[in-house]
């Protein structure tokens, strides 16, 4: 079970995506969701206030996020957060380099609230085992 | 028949901010010509494609999808070097990025676009493949690791190498099995993954999450970082006493898809579907814009209280000099502030025409590609802000002036080469605030227009005849491009050239309450200088008086005002005229053109320049100036009306649509209507 008040940061340079990934979260029933359109601004937004969960798109401007994610990790205060990496690439490379720098899960673009729910479920397994 | 039901908002939305990226690639397309290894533009156009393609992915918009993915691979390999931009790469890439604008055009009407031709996507795979004759000769291995790191900016180099790893060959990204992959990768267990920093309180978030990763060296990422929050300076790993937050303790147990309350994944986003909103209405507004507003309506609230106030000490009596001089300032200060609130206002519908403007590079690149001639489209001042509507509005005439600049002003390279003028030549596309107005100038240094050639043509077209084509100068001359059915093309292009453009330009300016002029140096070039409003919404007028009755008329069409004396009057054909600076001006009598009876010979006439020609309107006297906001009379439209207004006393003025009050006089017969003094006067 998860807590419907978990509060998201969802990171992307693309407004409408930020929407749409909104959209999908709170048809499974997350509503407590803030934007970030780069990685600096979600890092800045990370370290002024509390977060549970993170949900970033890989390919942004000024700060990537593997740049964030890499960032997150090494931040004591953020090393811990759940982080979902999204991307239009089900690349190999991609989906490893994401992995060796502690991606929580990692979802491929498009996907429907099923495929998010099932990713954000795997990461609430792993978090509470 | 919508293709996109449930999602029409999200669909608009896809577009507004997609076209955007468009037209931001299509211009660094432009400059991609230029400094064709620029390793940020190519990231930057790279990015635009990565991003549509995304969107339109959840849109299930698979053409576009195709489309993208192959022009953006492109990119990926152009901006590693594998492969090397040519013309012919820059050619398919801009016929893609013309074939994604179709696209956007038919998702506009909510409509799934056909997919692309299959030629494109050949001729952008076998580039992709570097089979095309123009990419480079050496080939590098499929699939680089580089592409790996989609922004080749990462500094930190990756800790594991890629290859070594067994797990991630079998499955695709959907079923990875994830933390198996983590533990692979890292050696590290997820359920021992143990923080390694002592936590205080049960925080349940930070309990073992896959992914923390307590080797990493946090000194060496922290260079990554921007500069952190005041706030936020990150800790070294020491015991955090962090704050457990309650409403972050996720409960324990596992997530079952079913115990979330899951809609079945087959059900539409019901989301979408209540946030339908009419699109043409909203507008993007810098919120420092937005607070302004609500700080001046905060203050003029205060002043409100104040003469609330003051009117109650007047009403009690209390008239002594110095409460009148509250009250004075109290209203100034109103006045102020109204004003301040109204500019505050009117800037949240401001928008930099640089909007308007960065689409007009790549019109202007490809126009002069096709006709074989070398245009550098210069533009400056596209920060100059102008009211939205009138924006949307002024994107017709624009397209149609820089067009005819690249086809018709500019010479070919050979006429260039024979005049001794530079084979590139200069379209310059510009905007100034000045004053209250904004100016938009498109000038070219290419031929310019010979007056004798284009009365020659209006004649041959039976536009007007030999005798009026003699009466008119050069700066006439210059006018009759402006006339309906003109070109002086004589055969028709697909690119300019069927006689249907300049005077809609005109029409269209005019429509904006702003001019059109044309200056032009045989040999040196021509300039079109546009001239308009700030904005619609607050109209200078003059306020004019006829048989006692306030009319408002446009400020922009005086150009003038005269006093009418008897012995200045002169019949012409028929009509009243007076003579201004060997200029011969009708004269007509506004209560004539409304259709009243005067009761007072005019004593004023107001020198109006209005689309078609120039004349006298005869009135019984003049207010003065004033900025009106114009409400649309509801139900009704007497003619020659545009609406109504309050003036300073209270009383309600009519605002005069002076093209409408003409036009539908000279519909009825063009004597009729010289007014009785007028007439005696002009036989006097």
């Amino acid at each position: 079970m998860s807590d419907k008040n978990m509060r998201f940061l969802v990171v992307d340079d693309f407004s409408t995506m930020r929407r749409i990934v909104r959209n999908l979260l709170k048809e499974l029933g997350f509503s407590n969701v803030e934007e970030a359109e780069d990685g600096q601004v979600a890092l800045h937004k990370l370290k002024s206030s509390q977060f549970d969960f993170v949900v970033s798109d890989w390919n942004m401007p000024n700060m990537t996020g593997i740049e964030l994610l890499k960032a997150v990790r090494a931040d004591p205060t953020l090393k811990h957060m759940p982080f979902l990496m999204i991307t239009a690439e089900a690349k190999k490379e991609n989906i490893i380099e994401a992995a060796t720098h502690g991606a929580s899960g990692y979802i491929v673009k498009p996907f429907t609230a099923a495929t998010l729910d099932e990713k954000l479920g795997k990461i609430f397994q792993n978090m509470n085992k | 028949m919508s293709d996109f039901a449930g999602m029409d908002d999200l669909l608009q939305d896809f577009l507004t901010e997609s076209s955007e990226l468009l037209s931001d690639v299509d211009n660094k397309l432009v400059e991609l010509e230029k400094r064709p290894s620029d390793k940020h533009l190519l990231n930057d156009i790279f990015r635009g494609f990565h991003t549509i393609k995304g969107g339109a992915g959840f849109l299930n918009v698979d053409p576009l999808v195709n489309l993208c993915h192959r022009t953006e691979n492109l990119f990926d390999k152009l901006r590693n070097d594998e492969l090397t931009l040519t013309p012919e790469i820059m050619d398919v890439i801009l016929s893609a990025t013309g074939v994604v604008r179709d696209m956007f055009g038919y998702l506009g009407q909510a409509r799934q676009p056909a997919p692309a031709e299959p030629e494109l996507l050949a001729s952008l795979d076998a580039m992709l493949e570097g089979k095309a004759p123009t990419a480079v000769a050496h080939h590098p291995p499929p699939a680089a690791p580089v592409a790996a790191a989609p922004v080749a900016a990462a500094p930190a180099p990756m800790p594991v190498a890629a290859p070594a790893m067994p797990t991630a060959t079998h499955n695709a990204a959907n079923e990875m099995d994830w933390p198996a992959l983590y533990q692979a990768l890292t050696g590290i267990s997820t359920q021992s993954a143990a923080p390694s920093a002592p936590q205080p309180a049960p925080v349940p978030v930070a309990a073992p999450v896959p992914a923390a990763r307590p080797a990493t060296p946090a000194p060496v990422a922290i260079e990554h970082t921007p500069p952190p929050a005041p706030a936020a300076a990150p800790l070294p790993a020491a015991p955090l006493p962090a704050a457990p937050l309650p409403t972050a303790a996720p409960a324990p147990g596992t997530a079952e898809p079913a115990a979330l309350g899951l809609k079945p994944a087959a059900s539409k986003p019901a989301v979408s579907s209540q946030q339908l909103a009419t699109q043409e209405t909203t507008i993007r507004i810098d919120t420092v814009r937005l607070d302004q507003v609500l700080n001046l309506s905060g203050e003029i609230g205060l002043t409100k209280n104040r003469l609330t106030t003051l009117r109650s000490d007047i009403l009690a009596g209390k008239t002594d000099v110095n409460t009148l001089k509250a009250l004075d300032e109290a209203i100034g200060q109103l006045d102020l502030l109204v004003s301040d609130l109204q500019n505050a206002v009117m800037k949240t519908r401001m928008q930099p025409i640089g909007r308007l403007f960065q689409k007009y590079p790549r019109l202007a690149r490809d126009l002069a590609r096709q006709l074989g001639k070398d245009v550098e489209l210069v533009i400056t001042g596209e920060e100059t802000e102008l009211d939205k509507t009138m924006l949307e509005d002024l994107n017709d005439p624009l397209v149609h002036l820089v067009r005819n600049a690249v086809d018709h002003g500019i010479e070919t390279i050979a006429e260039r080469t024979a005049a001794g003028k530079p084979t590139k030549s200069i379209v310059t596309l510009s905007a100034t605030q000045v004053g209250d107005h904004i100016l938009i100038e498109i000038s070219d240094d290419g031929r310019g227009m010979r007056s004798d050639v284009l009365r020659r043509k209006a004649v041959e077209k039976g536009l007007i005849d030999i005798e009026t084509a003699n009466s008119l100068d050069d700066k006439q001359s210059l006018q009759l491009v402006f006339m309906p059915g003109f070109s002086t093309k004589d055969q028709i292009s697909s690119i300019s050239g069927r006689g249907v453009g300049m005077d809609v330009v005109k029409t269209n300016i005019q429509k904006l309450n702003g001019r059109i002029d044309i200056q032009s140096v045989v040999g040196e070039g021509s300039r079109f200088t546009i001239s308009l409003p700030l904005t619609l919404a607050i109209l200078p007028v003059l306020v004019v008086k006829v048989c006692n009755q306030p009319f408002a008329v446009p400020l922009a069409m005086v150009r003038e005002i005269i006093p009418i004396r008897s012995e200045q009057i002169q019949e012409v054909s028929g009509r009243a005229t007076i003579v201004v600076r060997d200029e011969i001006l009708s004269v007509r009598s506004l209560a004539g053109l409304i259709g009243w009876e005067e009761t007072q010979v005019p004593q004023f006439g107001v020198l109006m320049q209005s689309a078609e020609h120039s004349f006298i309107l005869a009135i019984d006297t003049f207010i003065g100036r004033d900025d009106v906001v114009i409400k649309p009379l509801q139900n009704i439209r007497p003619r020659g009306i545009a609406g109504a207004t309050l003036s300073g006393d209270g009383s309600v003025v009519l605002v005069l649509d002076m093209e409408d009050l003409l036009g539908s006089t000279q519909a009825e017969g063009s004597a009729i209507k010289t007014s009785k003094f007028l007439e005696n006067m002009a036989r006097s």
